[in-house]
C-alpha cells in the first residue's frame, strides 16, 4: 500500500531563497554585496589608477572624469583606492568571523551538550572576553600582538567568538532534550555523531543568520582599528584609515573622507539587510507549512 | 430538538488564504442547539471542527481567515457583530473552554484573579464581592478549599485542577451556551470521567446548551444528545445520538465506529482501519471529500457533491447512496 | 517454560529533587519507578498501561538504559543489561528499538527519511555497502507501507500517521527482536490508529517481534497486548491476561480505570455505574507509605497505611492488594 504525501514536495533551500527575495530591503543588501564581491574580486581591473600613483599636480582635486571619486592629499586616485581597499575589508570580515565560528562553534557545542563544569569553565571564559568592550578588545590583542592586517584578523575573530558560543549553546540546549534526540541515542548512536549530524544541523539557522550580521560588525571593527592605525599598514589602502587621513583635509577636499565613508555604510547595511531577511526565511519557514496544514483543525 | 433553538448556525464557511492557495476549511456547516442541550461536533484534523466554533466567536483573525455565514445568537448574527458587541458575548453569554489548560491560563497570575476578571468585566463585580463569588465557583467546580487556592498560581495546581479552573472561568457568567473544545482530551481518563460528570451536572442546573467538541466516539456516546459528525469541513451525518450509533449510515461514521478497538473475548482478529489519509484542505476532491477513503466511492464521488439527505426527521446523511444500497 | 526475552526485576527509576539552599542538598527523590516487576515472553506483547506519572513511560526508557535505572535488574535474553560496559550495550542496542510517541518530534526534521532509516545500520556498521543500505532502506520502507519513491522527502511532508511509520521503519532497519512502544498511537487520528496498530501486528507475525506496548488508551492496549500489567504511582499492582483483566479486574485501581473508560455505545454509557476516584494523584516525591493507591481506595483498610502489599497470585493473574491473599483470592468484602 503506498500512499501520497500530503504537502507538495519543495526542497528547503527553494523555500529558503524564495523568502528572502520577497523581502525588498535584502534583495537591495545582495545586489550590493554582489557588487562588493565583483568589485573586490576583480579589483585591479577596476582601478583605473594604481593606488600608489601619486600625482602632486591634481592633488586635492574634486570628482572628476579622470578621478571619480576625486584625488587625495598627494593626488592619489581616491576610486581606485576605495576599489582596492574592498579586498581588505572582505578579506578581514570573512577570516575574522571565520575564526570566531571555528572557536565559537565548537565552544557552544561542547557548553550546551554537556552542560556542568565543561559548560561552567567554557561560559565564564566567554563572560570575560563579551564583558570587555569589542573595539577595546580588539585595540588590545592588536596591541599585544603587533599592528598588522593578520593580527587585525585575529583580533576582531576573538572579539565574535563569545557570541557564536553563546547563540550555539542557547540552540543545542534547547535541542539536547528534545525527542528525536533520545530517539537516535536509543539506535546506539554516539555522542559525537549526535552532536556532529543532528544537533549541528539544526542550530546552523541561527549561526547562519549571526554570521551575516558579525560580517557587518567585523568589516566595521576593522575600519575602526585601521582608523586608528593598528590594521593594514600604509601604503595598502584600507577604508578605515582613508576615513582617518581624510579627516584632517576634510575642509578641503571632504570627498576623501566621505567616500570610504559610505563605502562603510553600504557594505554594512548590505550584510544587515541579508542577514535580518535570512533570519526571517529561515526558522518561520517550518512555521508556515504547519500552519497551513494545521488550519484544518 | 427538544425546544427552540438557542443558537442557530446556517451555511458557515471558513477559508484561509495561504501562500499555496485558499484553503476551505469549513464548508457549509449548519446545526441548531438548543438550552439544555448537548450537541457533540465530531471530526478528526482537517474537519474544521475546532475552527467551525472560534469562528462562531470571531477568534480567527481575518485575514487570513475568511468567514460567511449566519450564527445567529438572541436574534444577531455573530459573525457580523462589531467588535465590542461581541466582546460583550464573549465569556458572559456564549464561552469556550479548550484543551490545554496550561496555555489557558496565564502562568504570572492567579487563578483568584483570573477567575475575578470576566466577573468585573462582564458583572461590574469588585472587591471582596468579586473574591466571594470566585470562591463560591471553584467550590462549585469541585476544587477543595477554594478560598484559600485563589491566591495561588496556575502551576500549583494538577492538570484535572487546571481543567476545572477553566471550567469555572466559562461557567463564572452563567453562559447560555458553552463550547468545549477537546475540554478533556488532555486528562487522565479517571480525571476526565469526574470532569464529564461535573459539566453534565453544571449544565442541568444552569440550562446551559453545550457543544462538545471532540474525536472520542466514546465521550460523544456520554454525553450528547445530538452528534454532528464531520469530515472535510462538512457535516457527513447528524443525528441524535442513539440513532448515529445504532444506523451509522454514513461510510465515514461507519467506517470510524467499525475501526475502533472493542474489548472482550469477541473482539475482532484485526481493526477495520479506514485506508488513506487525513483530507488536507488545499487539495480536496471536487466531490465528496471522504471520496478518497470510501470504499463503496465511485466516480459520481468524486466529482459531484452529495446533497445533504434527510432520510428521517431528525437525521441526515451527506451521500449519494441510501444505506440499504451500501451495507446490503 | 521457555526463558523470558526480557525479565525485569525491582526496577526502581528515582531522580533526585535538590533544595534551592546554597549548597543544594538533594532533599528528596521522586519515585518514578519504584520496584516494577515483570517478564515478556518471545513473540509475546505485553501491554503497560496507566495514567499521567505513573512510571511507565520511565520503566520504557530505562529498559534501553535512555534513563539510569537506580536499582533493581533488567535482563535481555539472559543478558544483564543493567551493568553492561558502554560497548557492549552498544551493540545490544541493535536488538532493540523504540518507538515513540510524537511522530513529528521523533524525526529529525533536518534529515530526510532515507536518512533516517539508514543511520541506524550506520551506527552499527550493517547492511553492508551503499548500495545494499540503499536496498535495505527501500525494503522497510515497503514494510511498513511507504512509497520508497519519496525516501528522499522531509518529516513535514509527510502526515501524522505517516511520520510514525517512518518511525517504525527506522526502529526495523536492524531487524531488531524486541522493541518497546512508546505511546505509538496516541499522536494520530483515531481513523489512523487502526492503521497503524494493524501494521504493528502484521509485523510482529511476521518478523517474530516481541513488543512493550505502552499506552494510557485501555481499549488499544487490550486489543494489542496479550497480557497487561497495570502501574499506578511507579509501580505495578495488577498482572493480567488481556481478556482476564476485562473479565475479572482485582484491583481497586484497575476497576475505576475499566469504568472510567468511555465506551462507544450510548446504551452502555446511559446505564453504567462509574468508579469515581476522588481526590488527585499524590505527588511521586511523598508518595503515600504501605500501598500507594490507598489515599484513594473505598476498600482502605488496617493493613494499606503499613505495609507494601506485594504483586502475587497463584495463576497468571497478579494483583498488588491486601484484600487478597497470595493465591489471588479474595479474603475482604
Amino acid at each position: 500500500m503506498t500512499e501520497v504525501p500530503t504537502v507538495a514536495h519543495r526542497s528547503r533551500l527553494r523555500t529558503t531563497v524564495e523568502t528572502v527575495l520577497r523581502n525588498r530591503l535584502a534583495v537591495v543588501g545582495l545586489i550590493i554585496l554582489g557588487a562588493l564581491i565583483v568589485t573586490a574580486i576583480f579589483a585591479p581591473l577596476i582601478a583605473p589608477h594604481g593606488i600608489n600613483e601619486i600625482d602632486i599636480a591634481n592633488r586635492l582635486s574634486g570628482p572628476s572624469t579622470d578621478h571619480w571619486f576625486g584625488t587625495d592629499d598627494v593626488g592619489r586616485d581616491v576610486f581606485s583606492r576605495v576599489v582596492i581597499a574592498s579586498r581588505v575589508s572582505l578579506q578581514v570580515g570573512l577570516i575574522s568571523v571565520g575564526i570566531a565560528l571555528a572557536l565559537g562553534v565548537p565552544v557552544g557545542l561542547l557548553s550546551g551538550f554537556y552542560g556542568g563544569k565543561v559548560d561552567s569553565i567554557l561560559m565564564r571564559l566567554m563572560d570575560i572576553l563579551f564583558s570587555v568592550p569589542a573595539i577595546v578588545l580588539a585595540i588590545a590583542i592588536v596591541a599585544a600582538l603587533g599592528p598588522n592586517l593578520v593580527n587585525a584578523m585575529i583580533a576582531i575573530g576573538i572579539v565574535y567568538t563569545p557570541i557564536f558560543a553563546r547563540i550555539t549553546r542557547g540552540s543545542v540546549l534547547s535541542l539536547r532534550d528534545a525527542v528525536f534526540i533520545r530517539a537516535v541515542r536509543s539506535l546506539g548512536a554516539n555522542d559525537a555523531r549526535i552532536v556532529i549530524s543532528h544537533i549541528l544541523p539544526n542550530v546552523i539557522a541561527p549561526i547562519i543568520v549571526q554570521t551575516s550580521l558579525s560580517l557587518a560588525f567585523a568589516i566595521l571593527a576593522e575600519a575602526a582599528l585601521s582608523f586608528l592605525g593598528l590594521g593594514v599598514q600604509p601604503p595598502n589602502p584600507a577604508w578605515g584609515r582613508m576615513l582617518s587621513d581624510g579627516r584632517g583635509f576634510f575642509q578641503q577636499a571632504p570627498w576623501m573622507a566621505i567616500f570610504p565613508g559610505l563605502a562603510i555604510f553600504v557594505t554594512v547595511f548590505a550584510f544587515n539587510a541579508v542577514g535580518d531577511g535570512l533570519r526571517d526565511a529561515l526558522d518561520p519557514q517550518q512555521r508556515s507549512v504547519i500552519e497551513a496544514r494545521g488550519a484544518g483543525e | 430538538m427538544t425546544g427552540q433553538p438557542v443558537l442557530s448556525v446556517n451555511d458557515l464557511r471558513v477559508s484561509f488564504a495561504t501562500r499555496d492557495g485558499l484553503a476551505p476549511v469549513v464548508n457549509g456547516l449548519t446545526y441548531q442547539v438548543a438550552q439544555g442541550e448537548t450537541l457533540a461536533i465530531v471530526g478528526e484534523s482537517g474537519s474544521g471542527k475546532s475552527v467551525s466554533s472560534m469562528a462562531l466567536m470571531q477568534l480567527l483573525p481575518t485575514p487570513p481567515a475568511r468567514v460567511t455565514g449566519e450564527a445567529l445568537f438572541e436574534g444577531r448574527n455573530l459573525l457580523t457583530l462589531e467588535e465590542p458587541e461581541i466582546r460583550k458575548v464573549r465569556g458572559n453569554k456564549i464561552a469556550m473552554i479548550f484543551q490545554d489548560p496550561m496555555t489557558s491560563l496565564n502562568p504570572v497570575r492567579t487563578i483568584g484573579k483570573q477567575l475575578i476578571e470576566p466577573l468585573e468585566l462582564h458583572r461590574g463585580l469588585t472587591g471582596n464581592v468579586a473574591r466571594e463569588r470566585a470562591a463560591e465557583l471553584l467550590d462549585a467546580v469541585g476544587i477543595p478549599s477554594a478560598r484559600e487556592r485563589l491566591d495561588d498560581y496556575p502551576h500549583q495546581f494538577s492538570g484535572g485542577m487546571r481543567q476545572r479552573v477553566v471550567i469555572a472561568m466559562g461557567i463564572c457568567c452563567e453562559p447560555d451556551v458553552l463550547i468545549a473544545d477537546e475540554a478533556t482530551t488532555a486528562l487522565d481518563v479517571t480525571t476526565q470521567a469526574k470532569i464529564i460528570e461535573e459539566i453534565k451536572d453544571l449544565q442541568d442546573r444552569l440550562g446551559m446548551a453545550l457543544i462538545w467538541i471532540t474525536h472520542d466516539l466514546g465521550v460523544v456516546a456520554g454525553v450528547a444528545d445530538t452528534v454532528v459528525v464531520l469530515y472535510g469541513g462538512r457535516i457527513m451525518e447528524q443525528a441524535p445520538v442513539d440513532g448515529l450509533f445504532d444506523q451509522r449510515r454514513h461510510p465515514y461514521t461507519r467506517g470510524l465506529l467499525a475501526s475502533l478497538p472493542v474489548p472482550g473475548r469477541n473482539r475482532p482478529k484485526k481493526l477495520n482501519a479506514i485506508p488513506g489519509l487525513p483530507p488536507d484542505p488545499l487539495r480536496l476532491p471536487a466531490g465528496c471529500p471522504f471520496s478518497p477513503r470510501c470504499v463503496h466511492a465511485v466516480e459520481v464521488c468524486r466529482s459531484d457533491r452529495p446533497d445533504v439527505r434527510w432520510p428521517l426527521d431528525d437525521h441526515a446523511v451527506a451521500c449519494h447512496f441510501d444505506p440499504e444500497e451500501l451495507y446490503a | 517454560m521457555p526463558e523470558p526475552l526480557l525479565s525485569v526485576s525491582d526496577l526502581k527509576v528515582h531522580f533526585p529533587v535538590h533544595g534551592t539552599g546554597l549548597l543544594r542538598r538533594r532533599t528528596g527523590a521522586v519515585k518514578a519507578v519504584d520496584g516494577v516487576s515483570f517478564e515478556v515472553g518471545r513473540g509475546e506483547t505485553l501491554g503497560l498501561v496507566g495514567e499521567s506519572g505513573c512510571g511507565k513511560s520511565t520503566t520504557g526508557l530505562a529498559l534501553l538504559r535512555l534513563v539510569a535505572a537506580t536499582g533493581g535488574t533488567v535482563s535481555f535474553d539472559g543478558i544483564e543489561l543493567t551493568s553492561l560496559g558502554k560497548r557492549d550495550l552498544r551493540s545490544l542496542r541493535r536488538r532493540m528499538a523504540m518507538i515513540f510517541q510524537d511522530p513529528m518530534a521523533s524525526l529529525d526534521p533536518r534529515m530526510s527519511i532515507a536518512d533516517t532509516v539508514e543511520e541506524p545500520l550506520l551506527i552499527h556498521r550493517l547492511g553492508g555497502d551503499r548500495a545494499a543500505r540503499r536496498r535495505r532502506v527501500g525494503e522497510v520502507l515497503e514494510l511498513v507501507g511507504l512509497n520508497p519513491d519519496h525516501r528522499n522527502r522531509y518529516p513535514h511532508e509527510f502526515s501524522g500517521g505517516q511520520r510514525q511509520r517512518v518511525g517504525i521503519a527506522r526502529a526495523l532497519a536492524t531487524n531488531p527482536d524486541f522493541i518497546v512502544c512508546d505511546e505509538p498511537i496516541a499522536a494520530l487520528d483515531v481513523s489512523i490508529q487502526a492503521q497503524v496498530m494493524n501494521l504493528l501486528e502484521d509485523l510482529q507475525k511476521e518478523l517474530g517481534l516481541t513488543y512493550l506496548f505502552i499506552a494510557h488508551d485501555l481499549a488499544a492496549v487490550q486489543h494489542f497486548s496479550d497480557r497487561i500489567a497495570v502501574m499506578y504511582l511507579g509501580r505495578i499492582v495488577e498482572t493480567a491476561g488481556r481478556d482476564e483483566l476485562y473479565e475479572d479486574p482485582k484491583h481497586p485501581y484497575t476497576q475505576a480505570l475499566l469504568s472510567a473508560v468511555p465506551v462507544p455505545d450510548p446504551k452502555v454509557e446511559r446505564t453504567r455505574t462509574r468508579i469515581l476516584l476522588e481526590g488527585d494523584v499524590p505527588s511521586p516525591i511523598y508518595p503515600p507509605s504501605g500501598c500507594n493507591f490507598r489515599t484513594r481506595c473505598r476498600h482502605a483498610f488496617e493493613p494499606c497505611p503499613s505495609q507494601d502489599p506485594a504483586l502475587v497470585g497463584a495463576t497468571s493473574q497478579l494483583v498488588a492488594c491486601h484484600l487478597y491473599d497470595d493465591r489471588g483470592v479474595r479474603i475482604q468484602p
